[in-house]
C-alpha cells in the first residue's frame, strides 16, 4: 500500500477515534491525500458538489421529511392503535406491539434511528408500565429501528442502487421478506422473554375495538399503499413518491389528525434538513474518499486479496457478512457504500451474485450496524430516550443482533428470500 | 480577546441563524419544484425538464449550507466513546484541535471551491442554460461558513467547550 493509503485508512481511523465528526475525518484524511498524491485539489470541490448531484438522492430529504411530518402529525400512533389491538393480547403482547408498530412505521419512513425515535419515545415508557425492564424495552426499541430500512422505503436502499446503478424499485421490494422474517423472529423473542420474566398478558381487544382503531386509522394506513402502491403501480419515481408522502403527511397532519401546527412546520422542516445535512453531508465528502481509493486502485487489489483467501464461496460470503458487520459496527454506512462500492459490486461479479440480492446483502449488513457499538445511529437515539448506557443497551440486545445474524445468513445463501418479490411484481 | 470572541461569536449565530432560514426555504422550493414536475407529468401530461435541473441546484445548497450549520451546532456524527472516558483537560486540547482541523478543511474548500468556480464559469447547465456559478459557488461559500464558525468556536473560553 502507498503512504496515501494508509493516510486514508489508519489516518481516517485515528481521526475517528479522536472524535473528530465523521463527516470531517473523511474530508479531511481525503485533502491530505490529494495533497500527498500532488492531485488538484479541485477534486475536492467538484467531487463534494458531484457526491449530492443526483436525482435519486432527492428521495432522501423526501422521506426523511415525510417521516417527520407523519410522526409529528398523528399518523404513527394511529398505526400504533391499530397494532396494539392486533397482538397486545399474546403472551409478550407489549414488545410484539413494538415491533408491529415499527414494521407499519418503517413503510412510510426510511431510517432506522427516526423509526427508533419513534417507537421509542412512546413504546419504552409503555413496556416499563407492563413489568418488563428498561433495559429489554430499549433493547427492543434499537434492534427494531433498523427494520426501517429494511422496510421499503429505505434511504440505504436508495443510496444504493445509485451507486450500483440498479433499480431502486427493485431492490426496495428485495427488502420486504428479510424485513418480515427479522420483524416475526423479534416478536418471538418478545414472546419467550416475556413467559420467561412472567409478564401476564393484557385483554384482547374486541372486534369493535379493532375496527374502531382501523377506521380512526385509515388515513395512515393508506399511506403506504400511496407511496408504495405509486411506485411498484409505475405511478411514480422513488423520488416522486417521496414528495407525494410529504404533501400527505402535511395534509394529513394539519387538516385531519391536527398534529402539525403551520406555526411550528418551519421548526419541523429544518430538523428534517438537519438530519438531511447529517447524511448527506457525510456523502459528499465519502464521495471524494471514494474517488481516491478508485485513484489509487484500492478495490482492485483488495478484491484479489480477498479472492486469494479461498476458492469456496461460502467461506468468502461468510468473510463477506463477517466484514460488513464489523466496519457497519465502526462506520457510518452510507459512507461505507460510497467508498466501497466499486469493490463490493467487483466482489459481487466475481462470486456470481445477483445485484438485486448483493443489495440487501450490503444494506442489511450495514442496517444491523445501526443497533451496534460503538457506532450505531439507532443506539444513540435509544440510550438519548431511555437514559441508559450505551453498555447497558447492548447487553439486552444480544438475542435481537442474533436473530440479524440468522436473517442475514439466509439473505446471503437463500436467493429465493430478495429475488422471488422482487422477480414476482417487477419481471 | 473577550470582544473578539463576543463578536465573532455573534457573527457566527447570525449567520447560522440566517442560514437555518435559507435552508428552510431551500427545502420548500426543493417541495414546490418536485411537485411541480409531478403534477405536470401526471395531470397536465407533460414532462417537463427544468424542475429536476432546478431540485438538484436547491438540494446542492440545502446540503452544504445545512452542513455549514453543522459546525455552529454541533450536530455532526462523532465518535465519543473513547473521548468521553478521558480527563478534561485532554479533551478540551482534542476538542481545540478538531476545531482546527475543521477550520483548515474549511480554507482549503474556499480555495477549491473558488478555483472549480473559475474553471467553470463559462459552462451552463443542459436546460436551463444557467451558468454553473449558480451551483459551484455552493463549495466556496460553504467553505467559508466552516471556517468562521470554527473560529468563533476556537477564540471561545475553555470552560463554554466542555463544562468544568
Amino acid at each position: 500500500m502507498s503512504a496515501a493509503s494508509w493516510v486514508l485508512t489508519l489516518g481516517f481511523l485515528f481521526l475517528v477515534v479522536l472524535g473528530v465528526p465523521i463527516a470531517f475525518a473523511i474530508g479531511i484524511t481525503s485533502v491530505v491525500a490529494l495533497w500527498m498524491l500532488d492531485i488538484d485539489l479541485i477534486v475536492l470541490a467538484q467531487r463534494v458538489i458531484a457526491g449530492t448531484q443526483s436525482f435519486p438522492l432527492l428521495a432522501i430529504p423526501g422521506f426523511i421529511l415525510a417521516g417527520d411530518l407523519m410522526s409529528s402529525g398523528g399518523l404513527s400512533a394511529r398505526l400504533m392503535h391499530v397494532a396494539d389491538r392486533m397482538v397486545r393480547h399474546v403472551t409478550g403482547g407489549m414488545g410484539m406491539v413494538s415491533v408491529l408498530s415499527s414494521m407499519f412505521f418503517a413503510c412510510l419512513s426510511g431510517s432506522a434511528p427516526a423509526t427508533t425515535a419513534t417507537i421509542g419515545k412512546i413504546m419504552i415508557p409503555e413496556m416499563e408500565k407492563r413489568g418488563y425492564s428498561r433495559r429489554f424495552a430499549t433493547s427492543l426499541a434499537v434492534s427494531v429501528g433498523p427494520l426501517g430500512q429494511i422496510i421499503p422505503p429505505s434511504i440505504p436502499f436508495i443510496v444504493w442502487g445509485v451507486i450500483a446503478e440498479q433499480s431502486i424499485s427493485k431492490l426496495f421490494l428485495a427488502g420486504v421478506i428479510p424485513g418480515i422474517i427479522d420483524g416475526l423472529a423479534y416478536m418471538f423473542i418478545c414472546y419467550w422473554i416475556a413467559r420467561r420474566l412472567g409478564i401476564g398478558r393484557l385483554p384482547r381487544a374486541t372486534v369493535n375495538e379493532f375496527l374502531k382503531a382501523l377506521y380512526d386509522g385509515k388515513w395512515a394506513l393508506f399511506a403506504p399503499i400511496l407511496i408504495l402502491g405509486g411506485i411498484y403501480g409505475g405511478v411514480f419515481t422513488p423520488t416522486e413518491a417521496a414528495v407525494v408522502a410529504v404533501v400527505y403527511g402535511l395534509l394529513t397532519g394539519l387538516l385531519i389528525y391536527r398534529g402539525l401546527k403551520f406555526k411550528e412546520l418551519g421548526a419541523l422542516f429544518l430538523t428534517s434538513m438537519r438530519t438531511t445535512a447529517m447524511v448527506m453531508f457525510i456523502i459528499g465528502m465519502a464521495s471524494v474518499f471514494g474517488w481516491l481509493l478508485a485513484y489509487e486502485r484500492v478495490p482492485d487489489k483488495l478484491v484479489g486479496f480477498i479472492l486469494s483467501i479461498s476458492d469456496n464461496k461460502i467461506v468468502i460470503l461468510l468473510l463477506l457478512n463477517l466484514t460488513l458487520l464489523l466496519i457497519g459496527a465502526v462506520m457510518d454506512n452510507l459512507a461505507v457504500m460510497v467508498i466501497l462500492g466499486g469493490l463490493l459490486m467487483k466482489l459481487g461479479v466475481q462470486l456470481g451474485i445477483d445485484p438485486i440480492q448483493l443489495g440487501p446483502i450490503i444494506v442489511i449488513n450495514f442496517a444491523v450496524g445501526m443497533e451496534t457499538p460503538p457506532l450505531g445511529y439507532s443506539l444513540f437515539v435509544g440510550s438519548a430516550i431511555s437514559g441508559l448506557s450505551i453498555e447497558e443497551i447492548t447487553k439486552g440486545m444480544l438475542p435481537f443482533f442474533f436473530a440479524d445474524v440468522g436473517m442475514l445468513m439466509l439473505v446471503t445463501f437463500v436467493p429465493w428470500v430478495t429475488l422471488w418479490l422482487p422477480n414476482l411484481i417487477l419481471g | 480577546m473577550k470582544v473578539v470572541c463576543e463578536v465573532l461569536g455573534k457573527i457566527s449565530t447570525s449567520l447560522a441563524r440566517a442560514s437555518a432560514v435559507i435552508v428552510v426555504l431551500l427545502c420548500i422550493g426543493l417541495v414546490v419544484s418536485l411537485l411541480t414536475s409531478v403534477f405536470f407529468r401526471y395531470v397536465v401530461g407533460q414532462a417537463l425538464s427544468w424542475p429536476e435541473e432546478i431540485s438538484l441546484i436547491l438540494f446542492t445548497w440545502l446540503v452544504l449550507l445545512a452542513g455549514s450549520l453543522g459546525v455552529h451546532e454541533k450536530f455532526h456524527v462523532r465518535l465519543t466513546i473513547v473521548t468521553g472516558r478521558l480527563p478534561r483537560s485532554l479533551r478540551l486540547i482534542l476538542e481545540r484541535l478538531t476545531t482546527v482541523a475543521i477550520g483548515a478543511f474549511g480554507i482549503i474548500l474556499i480555495y477549491s471551491g473558488f478555483d472549480l468556480v473559475q474553471r467553470t464559469a463559462e459552462h451552463l447547465t443542459p436546460t436551463l442554460r444557467l451558468s454553473l456559478d449558480w451551483l459551484n459557488y455552493a463549495a466556496p461559500v460553504c467553505g467559508a461558513l466552516i471556517c468562521l464558525h470554527a473560529l468563533a468556536e476556537l477564540v471561545k473560553p475553555g470552560k463554554e467547550i466542555i463544562k468544568p
